[in-house]
């Protein structure tokens, strides 16, 4: 096996990888019962505790 | 903090002391003598502190949260910022007017300009992201940083880092790799920094008390680790001796060429883009008190900014001895990043959909939302200019220069001041900033330079690279490059003068933040809604 073959290759399957993973991650995210989920995490950020305290107060 | 944990940290100190009296004792030359002395000073200072700390029973900051590190981190970026500005407007006043050079070695061009660089990028740049990570770290996973003390050692270590680097270009300490000029041994200390920086946040982060990691602190981690790793690849180099300042880079030719490019670019993707899109996906929400306007599509341009911006350094040698199907990939991977980055504006930008109004009341919102603008609009340009047609025009032109400054000064700059001007009010604990009317100041001054600026560059880059390229019908070139360079002095003399406009902006900031800090609030401004929120 020369070194350009096997450059050939890997550069191939790492290419394939990487797509699959891609199309996986975008499947995955608009995965059925998703936004509603998406929807919560996004306010994360928002629900510190300072500012729990400041809505209160 | 026992007893028993100061003195570990001390004797490691102690043998720190030790190895930089051995260095300075067996110096080859001057420079690295210095250095070694420089480094002896920072531990014995360190060492004076924990003799002075370990004894006493002094109630430290052991809250919920860990801000006394931020504190001092964003004090330093406002420190370093400003000093960052003003090498700017210096290293341009003497492209302008050559005789500011003083025909002093110290004070030439091209030992200044690292200066400038690595001032703005890494020193301002690098504390507000150490800073904001912390902070961003600590309140989205609801856990103390990790390690107690190690993330002091990591801002400690990373100013004495800033400090050599900047020591070492004035005395002419350069490896000559741009972006990571300094050389063999200063390389070390930050790999050192950097990995308790990493364990730090990473450390944080397996400690949270939320499920899920927030997307902010992706693009953080994407940050940390890839700046560790573009750093170890670019810096492979032979020291010629333990005991001196100059080494030779592992690699040569075009190898060497596309790995300074690999991490130079990536130096832009990750550490200038990733890691300040970290502050964005926290501090614009916080701002503005919505959530992001796609959680699902931060997830995307998260992914997609990685897979792609790793691909994208080939374009700063296009027309060079590296392979013609290199070029080609380089210029391809950068046109996709197009998707990506308009990707992550549009989600920064429509985050304020429904609350626009925000932005005629809050100048500090306003400068997060021109920061985002100048992120599409720099990522525009960049890609544009990275095809070889392109290329082959604006290539070593001042346009370069503009596009830099667009995406720095525009993105880098103005998200970092407004999450400042964010954080310096909760941090110390004061109701609101000292002055909302300086912040609006601040904000066209700044503007106003940009434009300046980039207008400017736009006008003497695109000018000089049909200068370069003009043939008569004999097949002789038109002009010689010293017409070139004359025909740039008036651009270069509005490039300063925005400098001059930014730089304005930064002190008012610092003055602004003084100000905060000691508790004062001008009292002739009507308190704006914005500013409780």
């Amino acid at each position: 096996m020369s070194y350009e073959s096997v450059a050939g290759w890997a550069g191939t399957i790492a290419t394939v990888l990487f797509g699959l993973f891609f199309l996986g991650m975008l499947i995955f995210i608009f995965r059925p019962g998703s936004t509603k989920t998406y929807e919560e995490l996004a306010r994360l950020p928002l629900e510190d505790e300072e500012d729990r305290e400041r809505n209160n107060g | 903090m026992g007893v028993s944990v100061r003195l570990a940290q001390m004797g490691v100190l102690g043998l720190f002391a030790i190895l930089s009296i051995i260095m300075m004792a067996n110096a080859a030359d001057t420079n690295y003598a210095i250095h070694a002395g420089i480094f002896l000073i920072a531990t014995v200072l360190g060492l004076i502190y924990l003799a002075r700390s370990a004894f006493k029973e002094k109630p430290a900051d052991e809250g919920e949260y860990m801000d006394s590190v931020v504190r001092a981190g964003v004090i330093a970026t406002v420190f370093w910022g400003v000093i960052g500005f003003f090498m700017g407007v210096y290293v341009a006043s003497e492209l302008a007017f050559p005789w500011l050079n003083w025909d002093l070695p110290w004070t030439n061009f091209g030992r200044l300009r690292p200066v400038h660089t690595s001032a703005v990028i890494f020193a301002f740049g690098g504390n507000a992201l150490i800073a904001t990570s912390f902070y961003v770290v600590q309140r989205t996973n609801r856990a103390r940083l990790a390690f107690g003390n190690l993330a002091w050692f990591v801002f400690w270590g990373y100013q004495l880092f800033i400090v050599l680097a900047a020591t070492g270009y004035v005395l002419g300490v350069t490896q000559s790799r741009e972006y990571a000029e300094p050389e063999w041994y200063v390389d070390l200390w930050l790999t050192v920094v950097w990995v308790a920086y990493f364990l730090v946040y990473f450390g944080t982060i397996v400690k949270r008390k939320v499920s899920h990691i927030y997307v902010a602190n992706w693009f953080y981690l994407s940050f940390i680790v890839t700046i560790a790793m573009l750093h170890i690849g670019n810096n492979l180099a032979v020291p010629v001796s333990w005991f001196g300042t100059k080494s030779y880079s592992l690699l040569s030719g075009a190898p060497d060429a596309i790995t300074q490019w690999w991490y130079g670019h990536n130096a832009v993707g990750f550490f200038l883009t990733a890691g300040f899109l970290g502050m964005m996906y926290y501090f614009v929400p916080k701002r503005a008190n919505r959530p992001v306007y796609s959680y699902r599509l931060s997830i995307v341009h998260f992914w997609a900014l990685i897979f792609t911006y790793i691909w994208a350094g080939p374009h700063h040698l296009h027309y060079t001895a590296l392979p013609d199907w290199v070029q080609t990939l380089g210029m391809v991977m950068s046109v996709v990043l197009w998707m990506p980055s308009w990707g992550g504006m549009i989600n920064g930008l429509m985050t304020l959909s429904g609350a626009w109004d925000k932005l005629r009341t809050d100048p500090v919102l306003r400068m997060m939302v021109i920061a985002v603008a100048f992120y599409g609009m720099s990522t525009f340009e960049g890609p544009m200019m990275s095809i070889k047609s392109v290329n082959a025009l604006s290539h070593f032109t001042d346009w370069t220069v503009g596009h830099v400054h667009s995406g720095a000064l525009g993105w880098v700059g103005m998200i970092t001041m407004g999450s400042l001007y964010y954080l310096v009010p909760k941090l110390w604990n004061r109701e609101r900033l000292y002055s909302e009317t300086l912040v609006s100041w601040h904000f066209w001054l700044a503007t106003l330079g940009i434009v300046l600026y980039a207008a400017s560059m736009w006008v003497s880059g695109i000018m000089q690279g049909l200068m370069w390229r003009e043939y008569d019908d004999q097949g002789f070139l038109v002009y010689s490059f010293a017409e070139t360079v004359e025909a740039m002095h008036p651009y270069y003399v509005i490039r300063a003068l925005g400098g001059v406009l930014y730089l304005t902006g930064g002190i008012i900031m610092a003055y602004n933040f003084w100000q905060t800090i000691r508790g004062r609030i001008r009292a002739s401004e009507p308190v704006l809604e914005a500013a409780k929120a």
